[in-house]
Protein backbone atom coordinates (compact mmCIF):
# COMPACT_ATOMS: atom_id res chain seq x y z
CA UNK A 1 0.00 0.00 0.00
CA UNK A 2 1.47 3.31 -1.05
CA UNK A 3 1.13 6.61 0.72
CA UNK A 4 -1.11 7.81 -2.06
CA UNK A 5 -3.49 4.95 -1.39
CA UNK A 6 -3.63 5.88 2.27
CA UNK A 7 -4.46 9.44 1.39
CA UNK A 8 -7.17 8.31 -0.96
CA UNK A 9 -8.65 6.03 1.68
CA UNK A 10 -8.52 8.82 4.19
CA UNK A 11 -10.36 11.08 1.76
CA UNK A 12 -13.00 8.41 1.38
CA UNK A 13 -13.46 8.17 5.13
CA UNK A 14 -13.66 11.95 5.36
CA UNK A 15 -16.33 12.07 2.70
CA UNK A 16 -13.98 14.05 0.51
CA UNK A 17 -13.49 11.63 -2.37
CA UNK A 18 -15.08 12.41 -5.71
CA UNK A 19 -17.88 10.18 -6.95
CA UNK A 20 -15.76 8.31 -9.48
CA UNK A 21 -12.91 7.95 -7.06
CA UNK A 22 -15.31 6.69 -4.41
CA UNK A 23 -16.63 3.99 -6.67
CA UNK A 24 -13.15 2.89 -7.67
CA UNK A 25 -11.94 2.85 -4.08
CA UNK A 26 -14.91 0.81 -2.97
CA UNK A 27 -14.21 -1.71 -5.72
CA UNK A 28 -10.64 -1.91 -4.55
CA UNK A 29 -11.72 -2.19 -0.93
CA UNK A 30 -13.85 -5.16 -1.73
CA UNK A 31 -10.92 -6.92 -3.37
CA UNK A 32 -8.29 -6.09 -0.81
CA UNK A 33 -8.95 -7.17 2.79
CA UNK A 34 -5.94 -5.19 4.01
CA UNK A 35 -7.32 -1.96 2.62
CA UNK A 36 -10.72 -2.78 4.03
CA UNK A 37 -9.23 -3.23 7.48
CA UNK A 38 -7.41 0.07 7.14
CA UNK A 39 -10.58 1.80 6.00
CA UNK A 40 -12.35 0.46 9.08
CA UNK A 41 -9.56 1.67 11.34
CA UNK A 42 -9.68 5.15 9.79
CA UNK A 43 -13.36 5.29 10.60
CA UNK A 44 -12.69 4.29 14.17
CA UNK A 45 -9.90 6.85 14.50
CA UNK A 46 -12.21 9.50 13.11
CA UNK A 47 -14.91 8.54 15.56
CA UNK A 48 -12.57 8.60 18.51
CA UNK A 49 -11.45 12.07 17.45
CA UNK A 50 -15.01 13.24 17.09
CA UNK A 51 -16.07 11.62 20.33
CA UNK A 52 -18.59 9.40 18.59
CA UNK A 53 -17.47 6.27 20.31
CA UNK A 54 -20.91 5.54 21.64
CA UNK A 55 -21.56 4.45 18.08
CA UNK A 56 -19.04 1.64 18.29
CA UNK A 57 -20.25 -1.88 17.81
CA UNK A 58 -21.13 -3.76 20.97
CA UNK A 59 -18.37 -6.09 22.19
CA UNK A 60 -20.25 -9.20 21.19
CA UNK A 61 -21.03 -7.94 17.71
CA UNK A 62 -18.56 -10.11 15.86
CA UNK A 63 -19.61 -13.11 17.94
CA UNK A 64 -23.19 -12.53 16.86
CA UNK A 65 -22.16 -12.22 13.22
CA UNK A 66 -20.21 -15.45 13.53
CA UNK A 67 -23.23 -17.18 15.04
CA UNK A 68 -25.37 -15.93 12.17
CA UNK A 69 -22.80 -17.13 9.66
CA UNK A 70 -22.62 -20.52 11.39
CA UNK A 71 -26.33 -20.97 10.85
CA UNK A 72 -25.69 -20.98 7.13
CA UNK A 73 -23.57 -24.05 6.46
CA UNK A 74 -23.53 -23.44 2.72
CA UNK A 75 -22.20 -19.98 3.27
CA UNK A 76 -19.23 -21.30 5.17
CA UNK A 77 -18.68 -23.97 2.58
CA UNK A 78 -18.47 -21.59 -0.35
CA UNK A 79 -15.13 -20.03 -0.96
CA UNK A 80 -15.06 -16.42 0.11
CA UNK A 81 -13.68 -15.45 -3.29
CA UNK A 82 -16.74 -16.80 -5.12
CA UNK A 83 -19.05 -15.24 -2.57
CA UNK A 84 -17.40 -11.88 -2.96
CA UNK A 85 -17.58 -12.10 -6.72
CA UNK A 86 -21.28 -12.80 -6.71
CA UNK A 87 -22.33 -10.43 -4.00
CA UNK A 88 -20.34 -7.58 -5.41
CA UNK A 89 -21.58 -7.95 -8.93
CA UNK A 90 -24.59 -5.64 -8.57
CA UNK A 91 -22.54 -3.01 -6.78
CA UNK A 92 -21.18 -1.48 -9.94
CA UNK A 93 -24.49 0.14 -10.79
CA UNK A 94 -25.47 1.06 -7.26
CA UNK A 95 -25.00 4.05 -5.07
CA UNK A 96 -22.38 4.42 -2.45
CA UNK A 97 -24.53 3.39 0.50
CA UNK A 98 -25.18 0.08 -1.13
CA UNK A 99 -21.55 -0.37 -2.02
CA UNK A 100 -20.44 0.40 1.51
CA UNK A 101 -22.95 -1.97 3.03
CA UNK A 102 -22.00 -4.81 0.73
CA UNK A 103 -18.27 -4.24 0.91
CA UNK A 104 -18.37 -4.18 4.67
CA UNK A 105 -20.54 -7.26 4.92
CA UNK A 106 -18.16 -9.17 2.74
CA UNK A 107 -15.25 -7.87 4.70
CA UNK A 108 -16.80 -8.90 7.97
CA UNK A 109 -17.21 -12.42 6.80
CA UNK A 110 -13.58 -12.50 5.81
CA UNK A 111 -12.32 -11.13 9.06
CA UNK A 112 -14.54 -12.97 11.45
CA UNK A 113 -14.24 -16.26 9.64
CA UNK A 114 -10.89 -17.00 11.18
CA UNK A 115 -10.25 -15.85 14.76
CA UNK A 116 -6.55 -16.42 14.24
CA UNK A 117 -6.50 -13.81 11.49
CA UNK A 118 -4.09 -11.15 12.70
CA UNK A 119 -6.20 -8.49 10.99
CA UNK A 120 -9.02 -9.23 13.42
CA UNK A 121 -7.70 -6.82 15.97
CA UNK A 122 -9.89 -5.18 18.60
CA UNK A 123 -9.54 -1.84 16.87
CA UNK A 124 -10.88 -3.34 13.67
CA UNK A 125 -13.94 -1.25 13.19
CA UNK A 126 -15.17 -3.07 10.12
CA UNK A 127 -18.22 -3.99 12.15
CA UNK A 128 -18.88 -0.43 13.08
CA UNK A 129 -19.73 1.05 9.68
CA UNK A 130 -22.29 -1.72 9.23
CA UNK A 131 -24.17 -0.46 12.22
CA UNK A 132 -23.81 3.06 11.05
CA UNK A 133 -24.73 2.29 7.47
CA UNK A 134 -27.89 0.60 8.70
CA UNK A 135 -28.44 3.21 11.32
CA UNK A 136 -30.57 5.40 9.10
CA UNK A 137 -33.33 2.87 9.37
CA UNK A 138 -33.34 0.37 12.17
CA UNK A 139 -33.52 -3.21 11.03
CA UNK A 140 -32.32 -5.16 8.07
CA UNK A 141 -35.51 -4.47 6.12
CA UNK A 142 -34.66 -0.84 5.62
CA UNK A 143 -30.98 -1.43 5.20
CA UNK A 144 -31.82 -3.62 2.25
CA UNK A 145 -34.11 -1.00 0.88
CA UNK A 146 -31.44 1.64 0.95
CA UNK A 147 -29.19 -0.82 -0.86
CA UNK A 148 -31.71 -0.97 -3.66
CA UNK A 149 -31.88 2.74 -4.21
CA UNK A 150 -29.13 3.94 -6.51
CA UNK A 151 -27.57 7.35 -6.32
CA UNK A 152 -27.33 8.04 -10.02
CA UNK A 153 -27.22 11.82 -9.68
CA UNK A 154 -23.98 12.13 -7.78
CA UNK A 155 -22.21 10.03 -10.38
CA UNK A 156 -22.89 12.73 -12.98
CA UNK A 157 -21.03 15.39 -11.06
CA UNK A 158 -17.82 16.38 -12.77
CA UNK A 159 -14.44 16.47 -11.16
CA UNK A 160 -13.50 19.70 -9.57
CA UNK A 161 -10.31 21.36 -10.81
CA UNK A 162 -9.50 22.54 -7.30
CA UNK A 163 -7.12 20.50 -5.23
CA UNK A 164 -7.05 20.40 -1.46
CA UNK A 165 -3.31 20.39 -1.27
CA UNK A 166 -2.97 23.29 -3.66
CA UNK A 167 -1.05 26.15 -2.18
CA UNK A 168 -3.43 28.73 -3.55
CA UNK A 169 -6.32 27.12 -1.75
CA UNK A 170 -6.26 28.43 1.80
CA UNK A 171 -8.43 27.77 4.77
CA UNK A 172 -10.90 30.58 5.36
CA UNK A 173 -10.45 32.41 8.61
CA UNK A 174 -13.70 31.88 10.49
CA UNK A 175 -12.97 35.00 12.53
CA UNK A 176 -12.85 37.17 9.42
CA UNK A 177 -15.41 39.95 9.87
CA UNK A 178 -16.69 39.76 6.32
CA UNK A 179 -17.13 36.01 6.54
CA UNK A 180 -18.92 36.45 9.87
CA UNK A 181 -21.28 38.90 8.26
CA UNK A 182 -22.02 36.43 5.47
CA UNK A 183 -22.69 33.65 7.94
CA UNK A 184 -25.19 35.71 9.89
CA UNK A 185 -26.89 36.84 6.70
CA UNK A 186 -27.03 33.25 5.51
CA UNK A 187 -28.58 32.10 8.77
CA UNK A 188 -30.92 35.05 9.06
CA UNK A 189 -32.22 34.95 5.52
CA UNK A 190 -32.94 31.29 5.98
CA UNK A 191 -34.91 32.13 9.11
CA UNK A 192 -36.88 34.54 7.01
CA UNK A 193 -35.67 37.71 8.72
CA UNK A 194 -33.86 39.05 5.71
CA UNK A 195 -35.44 40.29 2.51
CA UNK A 196 -35.84 36.69 1.39
CA UNK A 197 -38.96 34.54 1.29
CA UNK A 198 -39.57 33.46 4.86
CA UNK A 199 -39.02 29.93 5.97
CA UNK A 200 -38.35 28.60 9.41
CA UNK A 201 -34.67 28.28 9.99
CA UNK A 202 -32.29 28.42 12.85
CA UNK A 203 -28.67 27.54 12.67
CA UNK A 204 -26.10 26.33 15.12
CA UNK A 205 -22.47 26.96 14.55
CA UNK A 206 -20.93 26.99 17.86
CA UNK A 207 -21.51 29.71 20.36
CA UNK A 208 -18.40 27.95 21.44
CA UNK A 209 -16.00 29.31 23.97
CA UNK A 210 -13.04 27.22 22.81
CA UNK B 1 -28.57 -20.32 -0.48
CA UNK B 2 -27.87 -17.24 -2.59
CA UNK B 3 -31.01 -17.80 -4.61
CA UNK B 4 -32.96 -17.93 -1.36
CA UNK B 5 -31.29 -14.75 -0.27
CA UNK B 6 -32.17 -12.99 -3.51
CA UNK B 7 -35.80 -14.08 -3.30
CA UNK B 8 -35.91 -12.91 0.28
CA UNK B 9 -34.51 -9.53 -0.79
CA UNK B 10 -37.25 -9.11 -3.39
CA UNK B 11 -40.06 -10.00 -0.96
CA UNK B 12 -38.61 -7.80 1.73
CA UNK B 13 -38.21 -4.91 -0.71
CA UNK B 14 -41.85 -5.15 -1.82
CA UNK B 15 -43.10 -5.17 1.74
CA UNK B 16 -40.81 -2.30 2.57
CA UNK B 17 -42.17 -0.19 -0.29
CA UNK B 18 -45.75 -0.45 1.02
CA UNK B 19 -44.89 0.35 4.62
CA UNK B 20 -42.46 3.07 3.53
CA UNK B 21 -45.23 5.09 1.87
CA UNK B 22 -47.27 5.15 5.08
CA UNK B 23 -44.18 5.96 7.11
CA UNK B 24 -43.32 8.80 4.72
CA UNK B 25 -46.73 10.44 5.15
CA UNK B 26 -46.70 10.21 8.94
CA UNK B 27 -43.15 11.56 9.08
CA UNK B 28 -44.10 14.44 6.79
CA UNK B 29 -47.01 15.45 9.05
CA UNK B 30 -44.86 15.29 12.16
CA UNK B 31 -42.15 17.42 10.55
CA UNK B 32 -44.66 20.11 9.66
CA UNK B 33 -45.90 20.12 13.23
CA UNK B 34 -42.32 20.42 14.46
CA UNK B 35 -41.52 23.32 12.13
CA UNK B 36 -44.37 25.30 13.70
CA UNK B 37 -43.74 24.15 17.26
CA UNK B 38 -40.13 25.33 17.60
CA UNK B 39 -41.24 28.84 16.69
CA UNK B 40 -44.72 29.04 18.19
CA UNK B 41 -44.30 27.27 21.53
CA UNK B 42 -43.07 28.73 24.77
CA UNK B 43 -40.26 26.63 26.14
CA UNK B 44 -37.39 26.73 28.57
CA UNK B 45 -34.78 24.07 28.69
CA UNK B 46 -31.18 22.96 28.74
CA UNK B 47 -29.53 21.16 25.86
CA UNK B 48 -26.18 19.70 24.97
CA UNK B 49 -24.75 20.63 21.59
CA UNK B 50 -21.83 18.76 20.07
CA UNK B 51 -20.07 19.47 16.81
CA UNK B 52 -16.65 18.50 15.60
CA UNK B 53 -14.76 17.68 18.77
CA UNK B 54 -16.49 20.23 20.94
CA UNK B 55 -19.41 19.98 23.28
CA UNK B 56 -21.29 22.72 25.09
CA UNK B 57 -24.30 22.98 27.33
CA UNK B 58 -26.74 25.79 26.69
CA UNK B 59 -29.89 27.10 28.24
CA UNK B 60 -32.65 28.25 25.94
CA UNK B 61 -35.69 30.38 26.75
CA UNK B 62 -38.09 30.83 23.88
CA UNK B 63 -41.25 32.93 24.04
CA UNK B 64 -43.89 33.54 21.46
CA UNK B 65 -46.54 36.15 22.20
CA UNK B 66 -48.08 39.32 20.78
CA UNK B 67 -44.57 40.75 20.48
CA UNK B 68 -43.50 37.92 18.20
CA UNK B 69 -40.73 35.40 18.83
CA UNK B 70 -38.11 36.19 21.42
CA UNK B 71 -35.28 34.02 22.53
CA UNK B 72 -32.45 34.02 25.01
CA UNK B 73 -29.53 31.63 24.85
CA UNK B 74 -27.11 31.26 27.71
CA UNK B 75 -23.86 29.34 27.49
CA UNK B 76 -23.51 27.21 30.61
CA UNK B 77 -20.04 26.00 29.68
CA UNK B 78 -16.93 27.88 28.57
CA UNK B 79 -16.77 31.67 28.67
CA UNK B 80 -19.95 33.27 30.04
CA UNK B 81 -21.99 34.84 27.24
CA UNK B 82 -25.60 35.24 26.26
CA UNK B 83 -27.45 35.98 23.10
CA UNK B 84 -30.79 37.78 23.15
CA UNK B 85 -32.78 37.67 19.97
CA UNK B 86 -36.07 39.30 19.11
CA UNK B 87 -37.87 40.26 15.93
CA UNK B 88 -35.54 43.18 15.30
CA UNK B 89 -32.15 42.43 16.71
CA UNK B 90 -29.56 40.00 17.91
CA UNK B 91 -27.56 41.16 20.90
CA UNK B 92 -24.58 39.43 22.41
CA UNK B 93 -23.80 40.03 26.07
CA UNK B 94 -20.33 39.23 27.34
CA UNK B 95 -17.77 40.35 29.90
CA UNK B 96 -15.54 43.21 28.70
CA UNK B 97 -12.41 41.16 29.05
CA UNK B 98 -13.73 38.42 26.85
CA UNK B 99 -12.41 38.21 23.32
CA UNK B 100 -14.78 40.47 21.31
CA UNK B 101 -14.61 37.98 18.48
CA UNK B 102 -16.63 35.62 20.63
CA UNK B 103 -19.69 37.68 19.95
CA UNK B 104 -18.86 38.85 16.46
CA UNK B 105 -17.79 35.53 15.11
CA UNK B 106 -20.81 33.53 14.10
CA UNK B 107 -18.52 30.54 14.11
CA UNK B 108 -18.97 30.99 17.80
CA UNK B 109 -22.48 32.29 17.86
CA UNK B 110 -25.70 30.43 17.91
CA UNK B 111 -28.80 31.74 16.28
CA UNK B 112 -31.56 29.69 17.78
CA UNK B 113 -31.88 26.04 18.31
CA UNK B 114 -29.31 23.95 16.48
CA UNK B 115 -30.58 21.04 14.49
CA UNK B 116 -33.85 22.72 13.72
CA UNK B 117 -34.61 22.17 10.10
CA UNK B 118 -34.72 24.85 7.47
CA UNK B 119 -38.21 23.70 6.64
CA UNK B 120 -39.97 25.75 4.08
CA UNK B 121 -43.72 26.13 3.95
CA UNK B 122 -45.26 22.85 2.87
CA UNK B 123 -41.90 21.11 2.60
CA UNK B 124 -41.92 21.67 -1.16
CA UNK B 125 -39.50 19.55 -3.08
CA UNK B 126 -38.35 17.69 -0.01
CA UNK B 127 -39.55 14.34 -1.33
CA UNK B 128 -37.52 14.63 -4.52
CA UNK B 129 -34.26 14.87 -2.69
CA UNK B 130 -34.89 13.06 0.60
CA UNK B 131 -36.72 10.04 1.90
CA UNK B 132 -38.66 10.37 5.17
CA UNK B 133 -38.99 7.51 7.62
CA UNK B 134 -40.53 7.08 11.03
CA UNK B 135 -38.22 5.30 13.42
CA UNK B 136 -38.67 3.97 16.90
CA UNK B 137 -39.99 5.60 20.04
CA UNK B 138 -37.20 7.05 22.14
CA UNK B 139 -37.00 8.89 25.43
CA UNK B 140 -35.24 12.23 25.72
CA UNK B 141 -35.30 14.69 28.66
CA UNK B 142 -37.84 12.50 30.41
CA UNK B 143 -40.28 12.71 27.49
CA UNK B 144 -41.09 10.06 24.96
CA UNK B 145 -40.39 11.08 21.38
CA UNK B 146 -40.80 9.71 17.89
CA UNK B 147 -37.71 9.22 15.78
CA UNK B 148 -37.90 10.65 12.25
CA UNK B 149 -35.19 10.14 9.64
CA UNK B 150 -34.68 12.45 6.68
CA UNK B 151 -32.45 10.45 4.40
CA UNK B 152 -30.67 12.18 1.51
CA UNK B 153 -31.16 10.52 -1.86
CA UNK B 154 -27.64 11.39 -3.01
CA UNK B 155 -24.31 12.63 -1.69
CA UNK B 156 -24.94 16.29 -2.43
CA UNK B 157 -26.82 16.87 0.82
CA UNK B 158 -26.93 15.76 4.42
CA UNK B 159 -29.73 14.10 6.31
CA UNK B 160 -31.18 14.39 9.76
CA UNK B 161 -32.23 12.04 12.49
CA UNK B 162 -34.71 13.76 14.76
CA UNK B 163 -36.65 12.85 17.82
CA UNK B 164 -39.92 14.77 18.13
CA UNK B 165 -42.21 15.01 21.15
CA UNK B 166 -45.51 14.11 19.49
CA UNK B 167 -48.00 15.93 21.78
CA UNK B 168 -46.28 19.31 21.28
CA UNK B 169 -44.23 18.77 18.11
CA UNK B 170 -41.14 19.97 19.95
CA UNK B 171 -37.79 18.80 18.66
CA UNK B 172 -35.92 17.11 21.52
CA UNK B 173 -32.94 15.62 19.72
CA UNK B 174 -31.30 16.08 16.35
CA UNK B 175 -28.36 14.70 14.43
CA UNK B 176 -26.98 16.07 11.20
CA UNK B 177 -25.37 13.25 9.28
CA UNK B 178 -24.10 12.21 5.89
CA UNK B 179 -25.72 9.57 3.75
CA UNK B 180 -23.16 7.13 5.10
CA UNK B 181 -24.19 7.82 8.66
CA UNK B 182 -21.30 10.04 9.66
CA UNK B 183 -22.51 12.43 12.37
CA UNK B 184 -21.46 16.09 12.01
CA UNK B 185 -23.54 17.79 14.66
CA UNK B 186 -25.94 16.69 17.32
CA UNK B 187 -27.96 18.28 20.02
CA UNK B 188 -30.18 16.90 22.74
CA UNK B 189 -32.33 18.44 25.44
CA UNK B 190 -31.57 17.21 28.93
CA UNK B 191 -34.46 19.16 30.46
CA UNK B 192 -37.40 21.02 28.95
CA UNK B 193 -40.58 22.72 30.17
CA UNK B 194 -43.44 24.36 28.33
CA UNK B 195 -44.63 27.33 30.44
CA UNK B 196 -47.96 28.97 29.49
CA UNK B 197 -46.26 32.35 29.62
CA UNK B 198 -42.62 33.41 29.80
CA UNK B 199 -41.96 36.33 32.15
CA UNK B 200 -40.13 39.26 30.52
CA UNK B 201 -37.33 39.04 33.05
CA UNK B 202 -36.51 35.56 31.80
CA UNK B 203 -35.61 37.16 28.47
CA UNK B 204 -33.34 39.80 30.04
CA UNK B 205 -29.61 39.17 30.20
CA UNK B 206 -28.44 37.99 33.60
CA UNK B 207 -25.01 39.50 33.08
CA UNK B 208 -25.33 43.22 33.75
CA UNK B 209 -23.53 46.18 35.16
CA UNK B 210 -19.90 47.14 34.98
CA UNK B 211 -17.53 45.05 33.02
CA UNK B 212 -20.24 43.74 30.78
CA UNK B 213 -20.75 44.71 27.15
CA UNK B 214 -23.90 44.24 25.14
CA UNK B 215 -23.25 44.63 21.46
CA UNK B 216 -25.61 44.19 18.56
CA UNK B 217 -24.57 41.66 16.00
CA UNK B 218 -25.37 42.06 12.30
CA UNK B 219 -29.04 42.99 12.34
CA UNK B 220 -31.73 42.78 9.71
CA UNK B 221 -31.63 46.57 9.46
CA UNK B 222 -29.97 45.60 6.20
CA UNK B 223 -33.56 45.49 5.00
CA UNK B 224 -33.45 49.23 4.59
CA UNK B 225 -30.39 49.11 2.36
CA UNK B 226 -31.73 46.78 -0.26
CA UNK B 227 -30.74 47.52 -3.86
CA UNK B 228 -31.70 46.19 -7.23
CA UNK B 229 -29.91 42.85 -7.72
CA UNK B 230 -27.66 42.27 -10.73
CA UNK B 231 -29.48 39.40 -12.38
CA UNK B 232 -26.58 38.68 -14.71
CA UNK B 233 -24.79 36.85 -11.93
CA UNK B 234 -25.64 33.24 -12.72
CA UNK B 235 -24.97 29.76 -11.47
CA UNK B 236 -23.86 27.75 -14.49
CA UNK B 237 -24.12 24.26 -13.11
CA UNK B 238 -26.75 23.88 -10.45
CA UNK B 239 -26.40 20.70 -8.38
CA UNK B 240 -29.37 18.40 -9.04
CA UNK B 241 -32.39 19.21 -6.88
CA UNK B 242 -31.35 22.77 -6.03
CA UNK B 243 -32.97 25.96 -7.26
CA UNK B 244 -32.57 29.67 -6.62
CA UNK B 245 -35.33 30.87 -4.31
CA UNK B 246 -34.19 34.40 -3.62
CA UNK B 247 -31.80 37.09 -4.87
CA UNK B 248 -31.01 40.37 -3.17
CA UNK B 249 -28.30 43.04 -3.22
CA UNK B 250 -27.58 45.10 -0.15
CA UNK B 251 -24.94 46.59 2.07
CA UNK B 252 -23.60 44.31 4.75
CA UNK B 253 -21.30 44.88 7.67
CA UNK B 254 -17.61 44.73 6.90
CA UNK B 255 -18.03 45.16 3.16
CA UNK B 256 -17.60 48.57 1.46
CA UNK B 257 -19.38 47.42 -1.71
CA UNK B 258 -22.91 46.04 -1.94
CA UNK B 259 -23.18 42.29 -1.70
CA UNK B 260 -25.30 40.21 -4.02
CA UNK B 261 -26.89 37.36 -2.07
CA UNK B 262 -28.42 34.39 -3.88
CA UNK B 263 -30.23 31.69 -1.93
CA UNK B 264 -30.46 28.13 -3.19
CA UNK B 265 -32.52 25.38 -1.61
CA UNK B 266 -33.41 21.78 -2.30
CA UNK B 267 -36.47 21.92 -0.07
CA UNK B 268 -34.41 21.40 3.06
CA UNK B 269 -30.79 22.45 2.78
CA UNK B 270 -30.06 26.15 2.18
CA UNK B 271 -26.96 27.39 0.38
CA UNK B 272 -26.02 31.08 0.20
CA UNK B 273 -23.97 32.60 -2.60
CA UNK B 274 -22.43 36.02 -1.88
CA UNK B 275 -20.77 38.08 -4.60
CA UNK B 276 -19.05 41.38 -3.94
CA UNK B 277 -16.41 43.57 -5.57
CA UNK B 278 -13.00 43.34 -3.97
CA UNK B 279 -10.78 46.29 -4.84
CA UNK B 280 -7.40 44.92 -3.85
CA UNK B 281 -6.28 41.79 -5.70
CA UNK B 282 -4.63 40.46 -2.54
CA UNK B 283 -8.05 40.45 -0.86
CA UNK B 284 -9.51 38.11 -3.45
CA UNK B 285 -9.07 34.71 -1.91
CA UNK B 286 -9.39 31.06 -2.77
CA UNK B 287 -10.25 29.01 0.26
CA UNK B 288 -12.49 26.60 2.03
CA UNK B 289 -13.51 25.83 5.56
CA UNK B 290 -15.80 23.61 7.56
CA UNK B 291 -17.59 23.90 10.88
CA UNK B 292 -19.73 20.94 11.83
CA UNK B 293 -21.73 20.23 8.72
CA UNK B 294 -21.29 23.74 7.32
CA UNK B 295 -18.92 24.08 4.39
CA UNK B 296 -17.77 27.31 2.80
CA UNK B 297 -15.75 28.03 -0.32
CA UNK B 298 -14.40 31.39 -1.51
CA UNK B 299 -13.18 31.94 -5.08
CA UNK B 300 -12.26 35.03 -7.09
CA UNK B 301 -14.20 35.94 -10.25
CA UNK B 302 -12.56 38.82 -12.05
CA UNK B 303 -12.54 41.71 -9.60
CA UNK B 304 -15.17 40.00 -7.51
CA UNK B 305 -15.13 37.57 -4.65
CA UNK B 306 -17.57 34.68 -4.67
CA UNK B 307 -18.41 33.08 -1.31
CA UNK B 308 -20.61 30.01 -1.09
CA UNK B 309 -21.69 28.47 2.20
CA UNK B 310 -24.28 26.08 3.49
CA UNK B 311 -24.90 22.97 5.51
CA UNK B 312 -24.20 20.68 2.59
CA UNK B 313 -21.18 18.53 1.70
CA UNK B 314 -18.04 20.22 0.48
CA UNK B 315 -18.55 18.85 -3.04
CA UNK B 316 -21.85 20.72 -3.27
CA UNK B 317 -20.53 24.14 -2.24
CA UNK B 318 -17.51 23.69 -4.51
CA UNK B 319 -19.67 22.74 -7.46
CA UNK B 320 -21.75 25.87 -6.98
CA UNK B 321 -18.80 28.19 -6.32
CA UNK B 322 -16.95 27.03 -9.42
CA UNK B 323 -19.92 27.63 -11.67
CA UNK B 324 -20.84 31.16 -10.58
CA UNK B 325 -20.25 33.61 -13.42
CA UNK B 326 -21.33 37.03 -14.66
CA UNK B 327 -23.22 36.95 -17.92
CA UNK B 328 -22.15 40.34 -19.30
CA UNK B 329 -19.22 42.53 -20.19
CA UNK B 330 -18.86 44.38 -16.94
CA UNK B 331 -20.21 43.38 -13.60
CA UNK B 332 -21.60 46.18 -11.53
Amino acid sequence: MTTTKEERLSALVDDEAEAFETRRLLDELAKNPEDLARWGRYHLIGDVMRGNLDRTAPPDFSARIMAAVAEEPQLLASSSRTLQGRLLKPVAGMGMAAAVAVAVLVGLQNFTGDPADPRMEPAMAGAEPVIRAAQWDPGQRNALQSMLEPDARTAQIQHSPLEHGSQQFLRIDMGDARFSSYLINHAESAVGRGPMPPHVRTVGHGFMGD
Amino acid sequence: MLRRLHLMCVVVALLATATAAASEQAAHALLQKMARAVDELNYEGVFVFAHDQRMETLQIIHARDERGSRERLVALTGSPREIIKDEDSIICVRPDDLDPALCLDPGKSLLGLPGVLPLRQGLDGLGENYRLRLGEQQRVAGLSCQEVSIIPRDHLRYGYQLCIHEPTGMLLQSRLLSREGRIFEQFMFTRIEFPARVADERLQPRMRGEGVTARPMETPSARTQVMEPDLRWRIGEMPPGFQVTGVSRRLMAASPHPVQHMILTDGLATVSVFVTRMDRPEDRLRGLTRSGGLHAVVLPWGEYQVTVLGEVPEATVRLIAESVFHDGENAR
